[in-house]
């Protein structure tokens, strides 16, 4: 194959090209699910094409096609190069790429057991012992449980000399119990992380560390539990957040406000815009002193990592928030011409017909010291909550409020009743500049979200975020009503 | 696109190579050419061809399921080989009776041929009127126009045989000032159809209108909901409500509530895929023809949609109503109708003392799905109503609604409907005013 993809990358030049690069892809998937002991599906895709991008005129096209052979190519260099003209009608000024190392690589993570060879009798056992000990709960009536595998192969090859071969495996999974009381009400728990749970580039290891069977009970009984909780406390008051959740929080009040494209206005008509304009990089409190956040695609098994980006970018770590001030973006080569920048390595696409666009690789939320019981001891009145409901943030990320499944009351620094329906708001800086404690790094973990959505048409992106629970204070927290 | 032939043969020799009880090939094929403009240039321009066949197998009422976009017969033979060897590890689906059995689909018309002679040079002059129509206001646009066509086809055991073309065209534009903006959208069937001189003029009029938005404390106000925001609440009554999945689940609100009175009296919905005024489509994704279904009727709740499997389960009819097998989400109403008012937008907005005009709603998202409690912000004009006028843009509020109780606190409901597409299904909505909307919170612009 790699013959035709540098054939068709020489024919671009030919053609004139500025810039070209093709990505051709093979995508294996393999999901399970279970709902109340049955299997609700147990499903395999698979997937093969390719991409072909060129900068023409000093403006972009892209076109892609499932049917790969040469024909098929020149065909689709043709219609990008087409397209590229067109848009080279309405531009403001000509895209120029930052320069870049070249790299001929080929790159297989550290996988200790292929998922794609494990029995699914041995996947479903899971499962099918989840539902089994959630079933004991007779209020739990929905169990759900879910596996997922991904294995791929990516070339890229560009018209600057890059030849990269990735293959990447990655496995997920989470379970759910949702107790429905006898006025109706629905309360639901999910493990490890709610959105489907926890996810890495790793194989069938990572699954078994899960120990899925062994949180089944707790999560059923907290379910149940929550049918008769105090319902959650209305006012301003400190709160301390769980790890899976400020995953989210920094995702959606950092990761994507971070993105130089979004920053640009390309996301203007779709999910909105930032209030991370340019003239605050190096010149913005984000959050207090103790607020670090890292953008690494370097972290091992992460699953916003990988080796190289889609535009053939070595991945690399770099601070977005140091000591509380804003100091970098997320960024293309395009991008980071635009102000300067180094390109950081973040373009991504979700399979081989979309066009790479910036996407979050691991944004972490670095540790400090604390101790949860710390954290905890520092609060006379406030709640600390775990595991997302629900998310929404405005189109320049500045007012958010989450909703979490589950939340104790904090009383003189000691953990009190359960809380239901737990929610909290706020405005992104004056949230994070009120962090006054953070979790250590035996609190620490990198969270994988496997369903980040932007673009249109849309794409759906694999990320990660590393965090700890933290304590934030003066928040306002409410109550559904 | 393949072509109705050519695609129903390779699906027909997929049904030769199963050697299970009974199986179903859905056949999804996708030709889009998508270009993306942000302030006022083309940003990205793509196109994208596609096709995917899904595969369902069945015996002994276990089901085993592959999805491949290799279309040669040898790809298509793994497929079935490998969705029959799940069949091995799989429990039995006790609540699994049957494939649905072939019924008469009514042809719609849906796919017009001269929307494939659109080049991108076509597209990007219809970009150039919203950016040049901006452009002479001093603002900026950002959006996206979309040419796509798909192809549906069904093809099962027990003889049903179904397939359906369709054309559509989508243009978005955000335009936007110095402090303000303004959105608008156009979905047709045809591309000759499509004015972006007046989606451009109704963004540019919320622009203009919006300018030095005020600070507004929040609370429960009156609010006049533009029909955008309308599709988003009807979006999560079709995702969370009126399925019989979460119907019967009891997660539905409306589970238990046949009969009764949920809704305002002034409030009807029903889903309609063969109306020509929605986007029609004529079976679903098991090659069902899709049945008129009335949800709520006055006020009333009367029914939920179907697909095969609940239908069975439940002894109740199969409205047509599935998504691609097998999915966790349970059947959906796709083409969702709004019964119209008799009031005029001038005249609603008349008859509000204080209140605020919603033009958009943005990243919803639900608190409590059962009760259809859903948070979101405003975006791209709010404004204040006072003595019925709008006196003055305000800035964007977050909200945080229990729903079915907007839908029982509907005050009057506009004559005119726009049909508006959301992410995965097209809804025709009115303008609504409502009492009581709870808005809890405020951003800093």
């Amino acid at each position: 194959m790699s013959d035709e993809l540098r054939w068709i990358m020489d024919e671009a030049k030919k053609r004139g090209v500025t810039y070209g690069d093709i990505r051709l892809i093979e995508d294996e998937i393999e999901t399970i699910d279970t709902e109340n002991g049955n299997v609700q599906g147990i499903g395999k895709s698979f997937s093969k094409g390719f991409g072909i991008r060129v900068l023409l005129n000093g403006a972009w096209g892209f076109s892609s096609s499932s049917k790969v052979d040469k024909n098929e190519m020149e065909k689709v260099l043709d219609e990008a190069i087409s397209i590229a003209k067109a848009s080279s009608r309405i531009k403001k000024e000509d895209i120029i790429l930052s320069e870049i190392e070249i790299f001929e690589d080929e790159y297989t993570p550290d996988i200790k057991i292929d998922p794609f060879t494990v029995s699914l009798d041995k996947k479903l056992k899971i499962l099918y012992d989840v539902d089994k000990i959630m079933s004991n709960y007779k209020p739990v009536k929905i169990r759900r449980g879910s596996l997922y595998f991904n294995k791929q192969k990516k070339y890229f090859v560009s018209t600057e000399g890059s030849y990269i071969v990735q293959d990447r495996i990655v496995s997920g999974g989470g379970i759910e119990a949702y107790a429905i009381g006898d006025n109706g009400e629905v309360q639901r728990r999910s493990y490890p992380a709610s959105l489907g749970g926890d996810f890495s580039v790793s194989g069938w290891e990572f699954i078994e560390n899960l120990k899925l069977v062994e949180n089944s009970d707790r999560v059923a009984r907290q379910s149940v539990e929550l049918l008769t909780a105090k319902p959650c406390p209305q006012g301003i008051m400190d709160i301390v957040i769980s790890g899976d959740q400020m995953a989210l929080q920094v995702h959606e009040s950092l990761g994507h406000p971070a993105e130089l494209d979004r920053v640009f206005g390309m996301e203007a008509s779709y999910a909105g815009t930032s209030f991370l304009t340019p003239e605050k990089l190096n010149n913005f409190q984000y959050g207090s002193k103790i607020v670090n956040i890292t953008a690494d695609a370097t972290i091992p098994h992460a699953l916003g990592g990988f080796k190289y980006d889609d535009e053939g970018v070595k991945a690399q770590r770099v601070y977005l928030v140091k000591d509380g001030t804003f100091v970098g973006y997320l960024t293309s080569r395009e991008t980071a011409h635009k102000l300067g920048l180094k390109p950081m390595g973040a373009m991504r696409a979700d399979g081989w017909n979309r066009i790479p666009i910036i996407r979050m690789t691991s944004i972490n939320l670095e540790p400090k010291e604390e101790t949860f019981e710390q954290l905890i001891s520092g609060v006379k009145n406030g709640i600390y909550v775990e595991t997302n409901k629900s998310w929404s943030i405005d189109d320049k990320r500045l007012n958010f409020q989450f909703g979490c499944e589950i939340g104790w009351e904090i009383k003189d620094g000691k953990l009190g009743d359960v809380i239901k329906n737990p929610t909290y708001t706020g405005i992104t800086y004056e949230f994070w500049r009120s962090c006054d404690g953070i979790g250590n790094k035996d609190l620490w973990h990198v969270w994988g979200l496997p369903n980040c959505g932007k673009g249109e048409p849309p794409q759906i992106m694999q990320v990660s975020h590393g965090a700890a629970p933290a304590r934030f204070r003066n928040v306002r927290v409410g109550v559904v009503r | 696109m393949r072509g109705k032939d050519e695609v129903l043969n390779v699906l027909k020799k997929g049904l030769e190579f199963s050697k299970g009880d009974e199986i179903e090939l859905l056949y999804l094929g996708r030709e889009s050419s998508l270009t993306r403009y942000a302030n006022s240039y083309i940003h990205q321009n793509v196109k994208e061809s596609n096709s995917q066949i899904r595969v369902r197998v069945i015996k002994n009422k276990k089901i085993g399921f592959v999805e491949t976009n290799n279309l040669t017969l040898e790809g298509l033979k793994k497929a079935v080989k490998d969705a029959e060897e799940i069949l091995n590890f799989t429990k039995e689906d006790e609540f699994f009776v049957k494939l649905p059995d072939k019924e008469e689909i009514k042809e719609i018309k849906t796919f017009f041929e001269e929307n494939l002679n659109v080049t991108p040079d076509d597209m990007a002059d219809k970009v150039k009127n919203v950016i040049q129509r901006a452009t002479q206001k001093s603002l900026t646009a950002a959006g996206a126009l979309s040419v796509d066509f798909e192809e549906y086809a069904v093809v099962n055991s027990r003889g049903v045989e179904a397939y359906q073309p369709y054309s559509s065209i989508t243009l978005t534009t955000v335009i936007m000032g110095e402090n303000s903006s303004g959105y608008a959208d156009r979905f047709n069937i045809k591309f000759k159809d499509l004015n972006e001189f007046e989606l451009a003029d109704e963004a540019i009029e919320k622009v203009l209108m919006g300018k030095n938005p005020k600070d507004f404390e929040p609370g429960k106000y009156e609010v006049i909901l533009s029909p955008y925001a309308v599709e988003d609440i009807l979006f999560f009554f079709a995702y969370l409500s009126f399925g019989a999945k979460n119907f019967h689940q009891d997660t539905s609100f409306m589970s238990g509530k046949i009969g009764e009175r949920v809704f305002g009296e002034n409030i009807t919905i029903w889903d309609d895929g063969y109306d020509p005024k929605g986007a029609p489509i004529s079976f679903d994704f098991e090659g069902v023809p899709k049945k008129k279904v009335v949800l709520i009727e006055n006020g009333i709740a009367k029914n939920v949609v179907y697909d095969s499997y609940h239908a069975f389960r439940f002894g109740k009819e199969n409205t047509g109503h599935s998504l691609p097998q097998p999915n966790s989400v349970g059947p959906f109403a796709l083409n969702l109708f709004m019964k119209e008012g008799d009031s005029s937008i001038e005249d609603m907005i008349k008859n509000v003392k204080r209140g605020v005009f919603v033009s958009r709603f943005h990243y919803t998202n639900p608190l409590d799905p059962k009760r259809v409690i859903i948070t979101g912000m405003t975006r791209d004009g709010t404004f204040l109503i006072e003595d019925g006028k709008i006196t003055s843009p305000i800035k964007n509020l977050r909200f945080t609604q229990n729903m079915v109780e907007l839908m029982n606190n509907v005050l009057e409901i506009s004559k005119d409907r726009k049909l508006q597409k959301g992410d995965a299904h097209v809804s025709v909505v009115p303008y609504i005013r409502a009492k009581e909307f709870n808005f809890t919170g405020k951003t800093e612009f």
